[in-house]
């Protein structure tokens, strides 16, 4: 047992001679900086390189160019979130328009209609949610302009949207301006 | 809007005469609108719906030729229960055929007609929808 005891001893004391305390930490540093690094290799720039993914032909193509579209869509009281009830994908790694990584957007969803304050006219909404994560939980959002209780289906935020998509769980919700509306919505 | 409503009082026993002035009063809202904010959540905008939980329109133009088609387009839960008044129910319906389903050649529905359909809502649809040849 003495032996193993000296034998290691020795070992020991020749490393601290070959080695110093910030070698040590060169190495660790020099680990972690190296997987950090990792997704910029030539690998994760092939996927970041590849063509945009079609337009999902589920969903209504957002009409977007609106004039004086001005607002911060990660807030509540952004105008094209009137009737949202739900987290904000703007705050969760999407956007107003788009859904985070790794979520599908519902296809089944409501319509509504917002008033733009910037040229005050009345534009057709399509709250769509996005699917397959667990709630974001960030920006939780609850306007109710024109929306109505479940017995009224079709214009309820209160329903999990998620139904039309491929998983149920509920991430956030978009608010996709499909169109100009002549006037308001019937229920406002 | 309230004079089109007295004038159509006024000639409440012309129906076609009150259904042409009642569709008058709201053909300021285009039927493409009226579809996007009442049909397109569910259906999609092309129509085409969900296979799994959404009916197509795609494909309701033959309906139109075969006995109990016509009456089962009004009377099925999403037109008519819909929050619509028939004068607008009847050429959003009409525009659905033509330019969702594809219909060529159909006699157009008319107010009166839906009126009197959607005053029979089909309990069960998809329970009657085989009956249909």
């Amino acid at each position: 047992m003495s032996r193993f005891d000296d034998g290691f001893e020795v070992w020991a004391r020749g490393l601290a001679r070959r080695t110093s305390r910030r070698s040590m930490l060169g190495r660790f540093a020099a680990f972690f900086v190296g997987a950090s690094a990792l997704p910029l290799l030539p690998v994760a720039r092939a996927s970041a390189d590849s063509p945009p993914e079609p337009a999902n032909p589920r969903v209504p193509a957002p009409s977007e160019s609106i004039p004086g579209d001005a607002g911060d869509q990660t807030k509540c009281d952004y105008w094209r979130h009137c009737a949202i009830d739900g987290f904000l994908c703007a705050c969760c790694g999407g956007s107003a328009t788009t859904c985070p990584p790794g979520t599908e957007m519902s296809a089944v969803t409501w319509i509504g209609t917002c008033t733009n304050p910037a040229d005050k006219k009345d534009y057709v909404i399509s709250y769509n949610d996005c699917c397959g994560k667990g709630f974001c939980g960030r920006c939780g959002c609850n306007r109710n302009e024109g929306d109505r209780p479940e017995y009224h289906w079709y214009r309820s935020n209160d329903i999990n949207w998620c139904a039309g998509a491929q998983s149920q769980s509920y991430h956030c919700s978009v608010a996709l301006v499909v169109g100009q509306a002549t006037e308001p919505q019937p229920e406002k | 809007m309230k004079a089109a409503n007295c004038t159509a009082a006024f000639f409440g026993s012309l129906l076609a005469a009150s259904a042409m002035l009642a569709s008058g009063a709201r053909a300021e809202i285009p039927s493409s609108e009226a579809y996007q904010l009442h049909c397109s959540g569910c259906h999609r905008p092309d129509g085409s719906g969900d296979a799994r939980i959404v009916p197509s329109l795609r494909a309701l133009a033959p309906l139109l030729e075969v006995p109990g088609g016509r009456d089962y387009l009004v009377r099925v839960p999403g037109v008519a229960q819909a929050p619509l008044a028939s004068a607008e129910l009847a050429p959003l319906l009409n525009y659905v055929l033509r330019e969702i389903a594809g219909a060529q050649s159909f006699v157009p529905f008319t107010e009166s007609e839906v009126e009197s359909l959607r005053r029979r809502p089909l309990r069960d649809p998809a329970a009657e929808r085989p009956a249909i040849p």
